[in-house]
């Protein structure tokens, strides 16, 4: 069913609507929160979850692209269901992985959780992804947004492990270059 | 904590960015059971390739195992304890953050940086000389009864081979003498170097090769270096070339004919000089009317590597290859053919009920 029909069966409040999320959306949400969680349980639990926020939040909101909209939910609920969760670092999916390779690309210790902030780092990401070639691009967002394993990236983009990571490598490298040069300094 | 903070500033990037990495879907939804399926087929595989194609080898130059061993495989949920051979007597697991970063600060191994000569080190036997990526770097916790030690083992993708009977393109799996924190900035005395090493970086690494009779013990636990890796570096200064990202790293006191390198491909002439320049040289005499034979053990390096460099020892049969990997492929192919058939029996049950 094509997205906008599916938004309008939320508006409607029909039951429907969550159905036919659940068909279209439902593996890519799981694979989303799984990612994060590796449990099957906590990542069904997580996409239940977003079912609820979307109903709650459709109407009045009118997401343009319900498959983001829905990835994104899921992807906050399961980080944040994560931080709740006792988990040893290693051995529980990507996340601590990720974690690591980030550090690198951090210039600063923030101890303030300005908004405002955020939403200027969030405009600096988007620029410098912009500027990236699409594979670049892709490889980048599929690891540090989707939590996917280099094995797994390397696998769907024909590429090699090592050209991943060494992609990722320097693409990390690039991106604190990129932020020290507008203004978030060590 | 800071990167947790920026993962969550990820999460809004614009949509378009997000839609257009989006993993396609006939790949990664596959339902549940068929994981089983496929977990089963994969199993079936390898066990029969591990009890089957060893007793129709003849016997080969010692190599270096499939790198990976079962349990140390990603997908799966590594075991609270690491499965180990009978020669390794002490507990063996994934070790945590914590442990690791404990051990770095408190500095707890113990080797004597012998001393080499830089002619010493390039002539030293049964070692692996390589280029590579490092792709992966995991932390074990190794306890002898009396101690415990924490060490890493990096996986290495081998790009190029310069002495050594190793393959390009494949992980290798090294055995670091410490633990390298994820951080990398924390490092004790005789570690500088090695402590740097981070995945994605490039390095040039000299290795000595792990074997049967390579026993790590403290106290009177032992550890069987083979169940956990290939070869491993000899001490945290020598021994590695790394490109940090910002420079090249090495302890410039033992290579004094690398002064001056900047990078790594300088770093690659200087090693195939050195080998060049250590190894004993071939001499044969010819007689007329006889055949000539060549010594086994070859000594005369590449002096130009390619991408796929051929390994230097010619011990290696490349005749006996095709029948182990022929044995290999109808013992997986007959896995497959089961799983596939258990697939369609299930799928034929479902639609009769």
């Amino acid at each position: 069913m094509d997205d906008s029909k599916i938004v309008e069966l939320f508006f409607d409040r029909s039951e429907l609507a969550i159905s036919e999320t659940s068909k279209k959306y439902g593996r890519y949400c799981h694979y989303i929160a799984y990612n994060i969680l590796r449990n099957n349980e906590d990542a069904e639990e997580c996409v239940n979850d977003t079912y609820m926020r979307a109903w709650n939040s459709i109407p009045p909101k009118r997401p343009n692209k319900l498959q983001t909209y829905l990835g994104k939910i899921t992807r906050n609920l399961a980080l944040n269901m994560l931080e709740k969760l006792t988990a040893q670092k290693r051995g529980k999916g990507q996340v601590p992985l990720v974690l690591d390779e980030l550090a690198e690309c951090i210039p600063d210790e923030r101890s303030s959780t300005d908004i405002v902030e955020d939403m200027y780092i969030k405009e600096l990401l988007d620029r410098f992804l912009d500027a990236l070639p699409a594979e670049t691009r892709k490889i980048f967002v599929r690891r540090y947004w989707y939590m996917s394993a280099v094995k797994e990236i390397a696998r769907e983009y024909n590429l090699t492990e090592s050209k991943v990571t060494v992609t990722l490598f320097r693409t990390r490298k690039k991106l604190k270059e990129y932020l020290e040069e507008k203004g978030i300094h060590l | 904590m800071k990167e947790k903070r920026f993962l969550h500033i990820i999460g809004d990037i614009d949509d378009r960015h997000i839609a257009e990495a989006a993993p396609k879907a006939k790949k990664r939804f596959a339902p549940a059971w068929t994981k089983w399926i496929a977990a089963a087929a994969c199993l079936g595989l390898v066990v029969g390739a591990v009890l089957i194609v060893p007793k129709l080898e003849r016997k080969q130059p010692i190599e270096p195992s499939e790198d990976i061993p079962i349990s140390s495989i990603k997908t799966i949920s590594p075991p609270e304890e690491f499965p180990v051979s009978d020669k390794t007597t002490a507990k063996v697991r994934y070790a945590t953050d914590e442990e690791v970063f404990e051990a770095v600060k408190t500095g707890q191994w113990e080797y004597l940086l012998e001393y080499l000569t830089e002619d010493e080190m390039f002539a030293k036997d049964n070692m692996y000389i390589f280029r590579g990526v490092v792709i992966e770097l995991t932390n074990y916790s190794i306890d002898f009864g009396s101690t415990v030690e924490i060490l890493t083992v990096a996986t290495i993708d081998v790009q190029k081979v310069y002495k050594g009977v190793i393959s390009t393109g494949r992980p290798l799996s090294v055995l670091l003498p410490c633990a390298v924190y994820p951080d990398g900035w924390v490092y004790m005395e005789d570690t500088e170097i090695i402590s740097q090493i981070k995945v994605g970086m490039e390095g040039v690494f000299m290795t000595y090769v792990c074997d049967d009779n390579s026993i790590y013990q403290r106290g009177t636990g032992t550890l069987l270096k083979t169940d956990l890796a290939s070869c491993g570096i000899g001490d945290g200064m020598r021994w590695v070339f790394l490109d940090t990202g910002q420079g090249l790293s090495f302890a410039e006191f033992a290579y004094p004919g690398a002064a001056g390198t900047k990078t790594l491909d300088d770093i690659e002439a200087y090693v195939l000089k050195m080998i060049h320049s250590t190894t004993p040289t071939i001499t044969t005499t010819v007689v007329e009317g006889t055949t000539v034979k060549l010594p086994d053990e070859t000594s005369a390096p590449d002096t130009n590597p390619s991408e796929t460099t051929v390994p230097i020892d010619k011990r290696a049969n490349k005749d006996e290859k095709p029948s182990s990997l022929l044995i290999t492929f109808i013992v997986a192919g007959a896995i497959l053919i089961i799983g596939a058939a258990i697939y369609i029996f299930y799928k034929a049950r479902k639609k009769g009920s």
